[in-house]
């Protein structure tokens, strides 16, 4: 019934929007509706992030389409965005890139939402935009804006029966001269999870993550500044298996410290004549030790090793400015054009002192609207590396609207990586492993296309929305490591290993009846990788439905959420680098099912969600993902916790 | 902050007691651990220090009250030479990646790339599955070749490679002539056998040939710890991997080996079922493992090592590895607990 009301509303003509546009800002010339957007950007707002109760973004992109998250016990979660992962995706905030990836991944479950307005995400290569990175796609997380008049306190927790206890405070001062002052700090803590509560090897390990930071705020007549510190600490546990004889009982525990600063400058500002200047500064820093300590299991005492092999510390910092100016000439014609410099330095005992890499690039775009219909999106990004040649990387995008509902986006862009700092740098020998970066890598490069048609009604209440599309992506270049030196002296290098393509098939659906809002979607995606020059790879296909609904029970105020995500058997090609030759890895099935309630209270100062996550009581599934020189073959892959409790309560008061 | 009801207190002063609980939440303490019983009285253990690179060679006697009978560095020597009176087997130091190459030269000459000669190698076995065990006649000369030498680990390439000529052996020891690469420098070395021992070790460094006598006599131990080669045959070409392990004086000893039955139900009655080895890796390497995940050896406490010794009659031992890491947590420091069958 609800269905047939909904395709009732889109038969009908001139139906008028009542929702909010919902605005964007990444690769946009300046904030744009998401409609009008040139480029499919898909957006997680607070609200969404709420209801699921969610506090960071691995919990809030493992439920979305043709996302894929692994989880690694020491290095944490890592994520494959349209079959594109490790190094290829950028992840940003507020157009920051986030630092400090450990074998390729940037930790998600390290990044804090607590202060998020929304996550802006888009698939494919934006290299034009945001450089090196952006081979795969870009995540741009987005701050919540400060409040200029008033002030506003919030104090949050959480509480989850797998043993998480998160509390977090912000406070936001408003000021004279319009400006403001935002401070806020959290602190996170997971006590471990394994199968056995009792086992004092936890499968998903303990850890306690500190946040903090300071924004201050200045608007302008024409534009604002703003000021961004923010400060991130975790220590990771992982208690070693306790051995115990007549002689001794002890353990070999591990501590991994990281450590993140961040400091950005943002200045925007609209100008006459329909133009607008952006710029960013920003400096990043990222630490990661970690420590072993014998610990005596009868006297509890532990004491640290004196080995430098079960010692480390790397350290890795990021200087970037990134500058865009935009003009629109009149309705027909608007450019933007920018400039980007990224200077990385590393340190630490794996990198042989101290390393530099940087890239200075340029870019530009032309937005041509032909018609009302059909627009036109060139772009094209230059520069220098200090260690590689940059080719010019294009990309054309498009947007034709056949109607307000119905409108088609293509495009066709080239993607760009150059190696980081561990693919070249890295030199980490002990006695069991030995790594080498390697200077002669080769940039990855892509060609991505694809193809998306969005057909959108809204009527009264309702609304419907489908959006199918297609994309094909094929990687030059991909870096691995493989098995290096000689019989006498094996060590593993990273190496331009294999081809990568990869295509597939989504199609997206959304439909808003009353209060009642349901999401579908499915994905179809293959991948090959070629390795040394073997063409006839196969595609391995792998399945994934979504269903995210919604329903707002109108008199007490309720709204009753579900969230389910379905991840078909997950085929990818491995290269097994000792015995260099590829094989095929899989992770088994699996489904997340999270049910949550949440009202608020008190004219919405008091705001409460709960429920349940992980009904299907996921822990494990069968696997065979081994890889590199140090990973043994594993049975299995985390992908969960089991069922859990959760409740979330935050308490909002202003003046 | 505006006035707040009643009610509206009780809850943040629920909530304020929510957050004070959240905030002081952390990783629960351990309890202590109780060590369990000494399983038996006569049951031994012994700790052998090899280094945390397993930089040294150690001589181990099980049935003496200070067990750690001679060490020397694994790298000290490069060639060793049996030192019975009907001995002739040379064996390489196969953990300083010794390798020997047939030059099919009848004399020193000048050798400009050693690189590209065929080298071979001894099987971790030993016994008659090495490389120089054909290298003399029946009465013991030896003419068939000069041999190229790569002295393996070694850091000044000058001394890497030597040209070695094996004149002759007999019952009191062994004629040999070394010469640097560019065939200089010949030397001439007397190696005297001693019939109480298994092993004379030589040094070929040019610029001191020695005979290193450290070996202990061969009554006078059982097991060898040390660094030594292990061959991948598997790959192409064949990988080889430095392991640190055991070799047994199998003149002493002889060892079977159990992993089915755990250390405390192998008894003397067990015996029977046991075939027993004396080749010299016998227990070898494997009595530990690496865990890839956790980065950390483990010893497998559930393979047995059944030793017998040699001597009439004889004594029977179980032996089981329960450790790699010393006290104070580095690696390279093998613990083993063993009890006498009877």
């Amino acid at each position: 019934m609800m269905l047939a009301s909904a395709f009732t509303a889109l038969a009908q003509p001139n139906s008028k929007q009542y929702q909010l546009e919902e605005m964007v800002v990444t690769g946009q010339f300046e904030e744009n509706s998401l409609s009008k957007s040139v480029y499919k950007v898909k957006l997680i707002d607070a609200k969404q992030i709420k209801q699921q109760g969610a506090f960071n973004l691995q919990q809030v992109l493992s439920k979305e389409l043709n996302i894929r998250i692994f989880q690694d016990p020491l290095l944490g979660s890592n994520i494959q965005l349209q079959g594109v992962g490790g190094n290829n995706i950028k992840i940003l905030v507020d157009g920051v890139p986030i630092i400090g990836r450990e074998a390729g991944n940037i930790d998600l479950s390290q990044i804090n939402l607590n202060n998020v307005e929304r996550i802006e995400m888009v698939e494919g290569p934006m290299s034009v935009n945001f450089g090196s990175d952006a081979l795969g796609g870009v995540i741009n997380i987005i701050s919540k804006k400060n409040l200029i008049k008033g002030q506003t306190h919030a104090l949050n927790t959480y509480y989850e029966s797998i043993g998480q206890y998160n509390l977090d405070l912000n406070s936001n001062f408003g000021l004279k001269n319009n400006q403001s002052i935002q401070v806020y700090g959290g602190r996170n803590f997971f006590e471990g999870y394994a199968v056995n509560p009792e086992d004092r090897v936890k499968l998903w390990k303990p850890r306690t993550q500190y946040n903090t930071g300071i924004n201050f705020t200045k608007k302008f007549k024409q534009g604002s500044l703003k000021l961004n510190n923010y400060a991130f600490y975790e220590k990771l546990s992982n208690r070693g298996l306790a051995e115990v004889d007549w002689t001794k009982a002890s353990a070999q525990d591990q501590y991994y410290f990281t450590k993140r600063l961040s400091s950005t400058l943002l200045y925007e500002r609209s100008l006459q004549n329909s133009s607008n200047l952006n710029m960013v500064i920003g400096m990043n820093y990222y630490a990661r030790t970690m420590e072993t300590y014998l610990k005596d299991l009868v006297s509890l005492q532990e004491t640290l090793i004196p080995s430098q092999e079960t010692q480390h510390t790397s350290e890795l910092n990021n200087l970037m400015s990134r500058g865009t100016y935009a003009k629109k000439y009149k309705k027909h014609l608007g450019f933007q054009l920018g400039y980007e410099c990224n200077l990385d330095w590393a340190h630490g005992s794996k990198f042989n002192g101290t390393q530099f890499l940087g890239e200075y690039s340029v870019f530009g775009s032309v937005e041509y609207r032909v018609n009302e219909k059909l627009v036109f999106r060139p772009g094209m990004r230059t520069g220098i590396n200090t260690q590689f040649g940059m080719p010019l990387i294009p990309s054309l995008h498009m947007k034709y609207d056949f109607s307000d509902a119905v409108s088609l986006r293509a495009n066709i862009a080239k993607g760009y990586r150059a190696p980081g700092m561990k693919e070249l740098y890295l030199q980490f020998a002990d006695i069991n492993h030995n790594i080498q970066g390697n200077l002669n890598l080769k940039p990855e490069q892509s060609v991505n296309a694809q193809v998306l048609l969005s057909i959108l009604k809204n009527e009264s209440k309702n609304t419907i929305k489908l959006e199918p599309s297609v994309f094909v992506n094929h990687i030059e270049n991909m870096i691995g490591l493989a098995k290096s030196g000689n019989a006498n002296n094996v060590s593993f290098m990273y190496i331009n290993l294999n081809q990568f393509d990869n295509m597939g098939f989504n199609l997206n659906t959304d439909f808003t009846i009353s209060d009642f809002k349901l999401g579908l979607g499915y994905a179809y995606i293959g991948n090959r990788s070629i390795f040394n020059q073997q063409s006839n790879a196969a595609y391995y296909f792998n399945n994934e439905l979504k269903l995210q609904s919604s329903y707002l029970f109108k008199k007490p105020g309720i709204s009753l959420n579900l969230y389910a995500k379905y991840n078909g058997k997950f085929q990818t090609y491995i290269y097994q680098a000792d015995k260099a030759e590829s094989s095929i890895g899989f992770v088994d099935p699996f489904t997340i099912l999270d049910l949550t309630a949440s009202k608020t209270f008190f004219n919405e100062k008091l705001s409460l969600t709960c429920g349940f996550k992980n009904l299907l009581n996921y822990t494990n599934v069968n696997a065979n993902m081994q890889n590199g020189p140090h990973q043994t073959g594993s049975n299995s892959a985390m992908m969960g916790m089991g069922r859990s409790v959760f409740c979330n309560l935050k308490y909002t008061f202003d003046n | 902050m505006g006035m707040l009801s009643h009610r509206n207190s009780k809850w943040l002063g629920l909530l304020f007691i929510g957050c004070f609980l959240i905030f002081i939440s952390c990783e629960k303490a351990e309890k202590p651990y109780q060590l369990p019983q000494k399983p038996d009285a006569k049951l031994q253990v012994a700790q052998i220090n090899l280094g945390e690179k397993y930089t040294e060679q150690v001589y181990v006697n099980l049935f003496d009250s200070m067990p750690i009978k001679a060490s020397i560095a694994c790298a000290a020597w490069d060639l060793s030479f049996e030192a019975k009176t009907n001995g002739f087997r040379i064996f390489m130091n196969g953990g300083n990646d010794v390798k020997i190459a047939k030059t099919h030269n009848l004399d020193f000459q000048k050798i400009n790339k050693p690189e590209l000669y065929s080298y071979g190698w001894d099987e971790a076995s030993g016994g008659d599955s090495i490389f120089l065990f054909n290298w003399c006649n029946a009465d013991g000369y030896g003419a068939d070749s000069v041999y190229l030498v790569d002295r393996g680990l070694v850091s000044n390439n000058e001394e890497r490679y030597v040209q070695l000529k094996l004149l002759r052996v007999d019952a009191n020891g062994y004629a040999i002539q070394i010469a640097n690469l560019d065939g200089s420098k010949m030397q001439s070395l007397s190696i005297l056998k001693d019939n109480s021992k298994e092993q004379i070790l030589v040094k070929l460094n040019p610029a001191n040939v020695e005979q290193l006598n450290i070996e202990p006599a061969s009554n006078n131990w059982q097991l060898c710890f040390l660094k030594y080669r292990w061959i991948y045959y598997e790959f192409n070409p064949p990988l080889f991997y430095h392991v640190t392990g055991i070799f047994i004086n199998n003149s002493a000893l002889e060892v079977a080996v159990d992993s089915i039955h755990s250390f405390d139900d192998i008894n003397f009655n067990s015996l029977s079922n046991y075939t027993f080895s004396s080749k010299r890796d016998i227990i070898g390497y494997d009595w530990k493992i690496y865990d890839f995940s956790n980065g950390k050896y483990w010893a497998r406490k559930y393979v047995t090592y059944i030793l017998a010794t040699k001597e009439s009659p004889k004594k029977y031992y179980k032996l089981r590895f329960t450790d790699f890491y010393s006290t104070t947590g580095l690696k390279g420091s093998p613990k083993f607990e063993w009890l006498p069958l009877y």
